[in-house]
């Protein structure tokens, strides 16, 4: 319902490089010339509120109407007008596209934090490579976790506020639209927050030939690939007789995980365990009872899948309620954060999950030098809440590399010089050491452990139990079979 | 067994779906107004328990009285503040603003709760079973909603016939002009409409606050299935409501029995086969 369905009049999002005034810069155009002639600032002002964006720089209008049909997007002549001293260059804009608002708004919580950091610490400028001083202008966007509607304020940022570079996150909801958005328009693109497979497919990238990438986007997660080592590692750390009831449901991730060749079943399968997929489920089924009553008759001892938080709420409780009591667990996306664990209640207590991001990492910030502890407690002094994973991606993945980006790029009125920077990124980061190298093109993996959350409402401590593909991650607690707390 | 133990689940959600939809059913019975915010509603209600709860650390059970004063309240207030008006310039408008207010509600729950999942911890109720045997297990936490879902439709039942405002309901709903006419103040009606079924409302939000977790945007959701328990029912009918709600419970549960994920798809289908073969539902009591 929060989707631009709402009768705005704003039309699905086309490539940038059309050459047509679409209809939204018509509406754009109409909203500004009736401002124009002091009757329409209410349709003007209309048309913002129907767009929905908080941005941070306000954008002049007249600049809006004839980039419509832009296909370069960094405009060289656009030089700033702040620069001071001598020691001063051109302004860098830098966009980003996040999920202030919609289901996944809950992983953008750090936003603020992060981006009042990143201000903190850059102060008037970033020192170039060219040795000189240059201010950074910051343009959020908010996707509101939705797929059309990133494609939509991409569009709109590339066409609009001409940035440099652009960088968002997180899932494939928003990373792909950005990347695509970005490729079609020749703008240099760092995403974050995407596993590498489903990003490079959705793409548009040919998964047997991972070599041949892209010119613009790059994007930074753990792969698939390390994720079904980890569940599976995570399921070998207690003996159970190795029937795994999965559930996935019905959605892109979920096809693409439940595919018996290519997805989980055949990791599960290899190392001798038995995989009961009864089918993918629908989000937003009320009622478990008959699946699970399928998975007691096959006597599972584990448990997979992947659940937004209310499916899986929902499904637990109907577990525990048919007697359905899994000794190892492996839970995707709905076990993420504390709040998701407290709203799940203590009988989530023992379910275990990857890990890809904790404060116990043994990383630092490029940024600000702190310590994965540091910025938690950085994050606890500022906000009364606590911390949430996203805090080491965004802050890792998103504003450590664009920075160091900027830093290293030769020529910055030139696109390609930043995708060149990008290309040679070799940073140390809170989310781990950063490098384009990862098996699929214009991807960079960073690490992915296993973890089991135990305590109870209020108090949940997420402890890294097992660390086989990055042993520098060290354990923090032994794993406990959940049925026997 | 499994076939019972499923049968079983599907009445008992039927209930929570009933609970959720009576309030929907009554406010389109009396004022043909078609309330798109009403999943939000169920919502708000959730989280103002969980505001309660979060203050006073008491189950949510307990909270259940003061948030129908609350939610009465603000359903009062919104239908002669807002839908009174949007009402007198045409049942479009009416929907528009329902539609407005719904995404107001969102918003502002995103505002002051934030995008996190939240949950009503109502304590060992929520796992607590009746074993009857090990493949039919019947959980206290659903039939409670259940035997509750019928309370408050017995309770609205005897209202809306027994007393001199559930009468005046019911003249409304049959001839709103001729009610004016024999002194009724529709807009006072209304507003004491609204403020039921925000009640009812109040208590289905809570007890799926507890059944599940929530967010500002679960809303939409909730409204579906309750509007297709008052469709399949027949619109403006109680106990259809309570059928209509079992229908589409069971639906879903055998759905997902024949093959997992087909719940929701074979309770839509339901929905549609009755839309298509009986559209006035199954216990109108107009046929127009």
């Amino acid at each position: 319902m929060a989707e631009d369905k709402q009768g705005c009049g704003i039309p699905d999002n086309e490539s940038p490089a059309g050459k047509e005034v679409s209809r939204r810069d018509f509406l754009k155009m109409a909203g500004i010339a009736g401002a124009a002639i002091g009757v329409g600032g209410g349709l003007g002002g209309l048309i913002a509120a129907c767009g929905g964006t908080a941005e941070e720089t306000t954008t002049t209008a007249g600049v809006t109407t004839t980039a419509g049909g832009a296909t370069t997007t960094t405009a060289g002549g656009e030089t700033t007008t702040t620069a001071a001293g001598a020691e001063m260059g051109r302004e860098v804009k830098i966009g980003w596209v996040t999920m202030t608002t919609g289901v996944f708004a809950g992983l953008s919580e750090p936003d603020d934090f992060l981006m009042k950091q990143a201000k903190d610490t850059i102060g008037d400028g970033l020192v170039g490579a060219d040795g000189k001083k240059h201010p950074v202008t910051w343009i959020t966007k908010d996707s509101q976790s939705d797929t059309n509607r990133s494609a939509e304020v991409t569009g709109e940022l590339i066409s609009s506020d001409k940035p440099d570079l652009v960088f968002g996150g997180m899932t494939p909801v928003v990373n792909i639209p950005v990347g695509q958005q970005c490729e079609a328009a020749g703008v240099p693109c760092v995403t974050y927050g995407c596993p590498m497979e489903p990003w490079f497919v959705g793409m548009g990238g040919n998964p047997a030939d991972p070599t041949k990438g892209f010119n613009w986007a790059f994007n930074v997660f753990f792969s698939v690939d390390n994720l079904n080592k980890v569940y599976l590692a995570l399921l070998n750390l207690i003996p159970t007789n190795k029937k795994v009831a999965a559930m996935w449901p019905n959605d892109p991730d979920g096809q693409a995980t439940a595919d018996p060749k290519l997805g989980m079943p055949p990791v599960f399968e290899a190392a001798g365990y038995t995989v009961v997929n009864p089918g993918l489920f629908t989000q937003g089924t009320e009622d478990f009872s008959s699946v699970i009553n399928k998975f007691k008759a096959d006597g599972c001892e584990c448990l997979v899948g992947t659940w937004t938080p209310p499916d899986f709420a929902n499904f637990w409780k109907q577990c525990i309620q048919q007697g359905f009591n899994p000794k190892q667990t492996a839970i995707a996306r709905a076990i993420l954060t504390r709040p998701d664990m407290d709203a799940v209640g203590d009988i989530a207590n023992g379910l275990c999950l990857e890990v890809w991001w904790e404060k116990t990492w043994p990383y630092k910030s490029s940024l600000t030098g702190l310590t994965c502890q540091g910025i938690v407690d950085a994050w606890a002094a500022a906000n009364p809440g606590p911390y949430t994973p996203a805090l080491g991606l965004t802050g890792g993945g998103g504003f450590e590399v664009v920075i160091d980006v900027v830093k290293r790029t030769a020529n910055l009125d030139d696109p390609a010089s930043y995708v060149e920077a990008i290309k040679a990124t070799d940073l140390d980061t809170i989310l781990g050491h950063i490098k384009f190298d990862a098996p699929f093109a214009n991807s960079a993996l960073t690490p992915l452990v296993g973890g089991q959350w135990i305590g109870k409402v209020g108090s949940w401590e997420r402890f890294v139990v097992e660390n086989a593909l990055y042993p520098d991650i060290p354990i923090t607690a032994k794993v406990v079979d959940r049925t026997t707390l | 067994m499994i076939w019972v133990n499923d049968i079983i689940q599907g009445i008992l959600l039927g209930g929570l779906y009933a609970l959720f939809a009576a309030g929907l059913s009554l406010v389109f019975g009396v004022m043909r107004l078609v309330n798109l915010a009403h999943g939000d509603f169920g919502v708000m209600a959730a989280y103002i328990s969980l505001a309660i709860v979060g203050s006073l650390h008491v189950n949510p059970f307990y909270t259940i009285l003061m948030v129908m004063v609350v939610m009465a309240i603000f359903g009062y207030a919104v239908q002669r503040g807002l839908l009174n008006f949007a009402m007198d310039a045409g049942p479009l408008q009416a929907i528009l603003a329902t539609f407005g207010i719904a995404i107001i509600i969102q918003n502002v729950l995103l505002e002051r709760f934030t995008a996190n999942s939240k949950g009503l911890d109502a304590g060992a109720i929520e796992t607590a079973v009746i074993k009857l045997s090990n493949q039919v297990v019947i959980g206290w936490f659903p039939l409670v909603t259940a035997i509750v879902s019928v309370i408050v439709l017995l309770g609205l039942q005897f209202f809306l016939g027994r007393t001199r405002m559930g009468r005046a309901f019911r003249a409304t709903a049959d001839n709103q002009r001729a009610a004016q006419l024999m002194g009724i103040d529709n807009r006072h009606l209304y507003g004491m409409a609204m403020a039921f079924a925000l009640t009812i409302v109040a208590i289905g939000g809570v007890f799926i606050g507890i059944r599940t977790t929530f967010n500002p945007s679960a809303g939409p959701m909730r409204l579906i299935f309750a509007y297709e328990a008052v469709i399949i029912g027949g619109l403006g009918s109680l106990w259809g409501t309570l059928v209509g709600g079992i229908i589409l419970g069971v639906a879903q549960v055998l759905g997902d029995h024949a093959q997992q994920g087909w719940g929701i798809l074979v309770g839509h289908l339901v929905f549609l086969a009755l839309l298509a073969f009986r559209p006035q539902g199954l216990f109108a009591k107009q046929v127009q």
